[in-house]
């Protein structure tokens, strides 16, 4: 028999909450707009049975749209706890925004991360 | 178009993969764990004979290096990571094929469960660049650091690489409405030692109650569609330098003091001549 009473809470539905991706998508804006466009920031994001995962792409268009995966972030329906892999390790867990974007800040000014910027800033400005 | 992979385990073994490349006419050199940078390779590979071209300059894969016979320019990278690199081979204007080449991680820091992530990761990459660039032949080449048999290597939504031609003919398999596409992977048919030593590609001794002791972490997968032009005869481990030098000890495992841990594989596709830049 239905009780004919809503025994749900009043849900705010404008609620927008900072997912990881929406601060890996402005990051990767800022490295396209940071190389003048010379290269492009991307994220590719899956969805499977092993939850949501983030891969962080730089692109470079002047060289046949050369893709090169930085890292990935995984994490389930709640945003956090997020893991941050690079060459298949783990190289992070982050508990809440604030230690993503420490480590997005880390990741960024690696070595890795900036022999293949400038690796591919340089070929794309080659004659 | 004859293809050789060799994990070299950091060991400077130019002379050797010299010999072996002109010995096999090899057109597409892929190394794991080179100590050389491209540069210094090349001459070595290039002291006899000009057969080697300078590798592709727009590479950011650390783990992979590769040499062409041809001009880089027809086996260019479109997506990599550190371990995987992969490339379209231009045969001409028609006719592309992907390669995926890579160095898949290791058991000592990779257990199998991680593997069996990873594994499911890479493929939906590979998978997502096959179909970005409406290719559907391809191949897929190196250090799997794992036997064909393992779970990785043929569950659907891992490499889903199967030992039959006949069920990889059949194209795809469908699991819950959900179709996987087959690789044919023909390394199972190296197992043994019916035909001919070696048994494996890399040889692991382990103090346990299993181990295989030989392993064939070092593997090549053919799409369905161009296994009639993969050359069966043409696969083989290799145990030998042409000069006579054995790959192997007296005992049969590998001289992994003077050359590497690994063996090198070879085989053969059939594929149309290269014949315009892209």
């Amino acid at each position: 028999m239905n009780s004919g009473e809503n025994l749900w809470p009043a849900i705010d539905t404008n609620i927008r909450l900072d997912s990881p991706k929406s601060l890996l998508l402005e990051q990767a804006k800022y490295l396209t707009e940071g190389t003048k466009r010379v290269l492009q920031g991307m994220i590719a994001t899956n969805v499977t049975n092993d939850g949501i995962s983030h891969r962080f792409l730089i692109a470079a268009p002047l060289l046949g749209n050369y893709k090169y995966e930085l890292f990935h972030v995984s994490h389930n329906l709640s945003f956090y706890p997020a893991q941050i892999f690079r060459n298949g390790y783990v190289e992070y867990e982050v508990k809440n925004e604030e230690q993503l974007k420490s480590a997005l800040k880390s990741l960024f000014s690696s070595d890795e991360t900036m022999n293949v910027v400038n690796s591919l800033l340089s070929q794309s400005q080659e004659p | 178009m004859n293809f050789l992979f060799w994990n070299i385990n950091q060991k400077r073994l130019g002379p050797a993969i010299s010999a072996l490349s002109k010995a096999y006419a090899v057109d597409v050199l892929v190394l794991a764990e080179s100590p050389y940078s491209g540069e210094e390779l090349l001459v070595e590979l290039n002291l006899e004979e000009n057969r080697f071209f300078l590798p592709y300059p727009t590479t950011n894969c650390e783990k992979i290096q590769v040499f062409t016979s041809f001009d880089p320019r027809f086996l260019v990278p479109i997506y990599e990571t550190k371990r995987f690199t992969i490339r379209k081979l231009s045969l001409n204007a028609n006719k592309q094929i992907l390669i995926g080449l890579l160095h898949f991680l290791d058991k000592r820091s990779h257990g199998d469960d991680s593997q069996d992530v990873e594994a499911k990761k890479w493929m939906r990459t590979f998978c997502e660049v096959e179909e970005k660039e409406s290719i559907l032949d391809s191949i897929l080449l190196g250090d799997f650091n794992m036997n064909p048999f393992e779970k990785p290597m043929v569950m659907t939504t891992g490499f889903h690489a199967t030992m039959s031609k006949q069920i990889a003919r059949s194209g795809e398999k469908t699991v819950q409405d959900e179709s996987f596409r087959y690789f044919y992977n023909p390394m199972w048919s190296l197992f043994g030692d019916l035909i001919d030593i070696p048994s494996g590609t890399y040889h692991y001794p382990q103090s346990e109650h299993v181990t295989y002791h030989w392993n064939m972490y070092d593997q090549v997968l053919i799409r369905p569609t161009l296994i009639d032009r993969f050359h069966h005869n043409s696969l083989k481990i290799i145990c030998e330098i042409p000069d006579g030098e054995s790959l192997l000890r007296p005992s049969g495992l590998p001289e992994k003091t003077t050359f590497s841990d690994h063996l090198p594989i070879t085989f053969s596709v059939d594929l149309i001549e290269l014949t315009q830049l892209p």
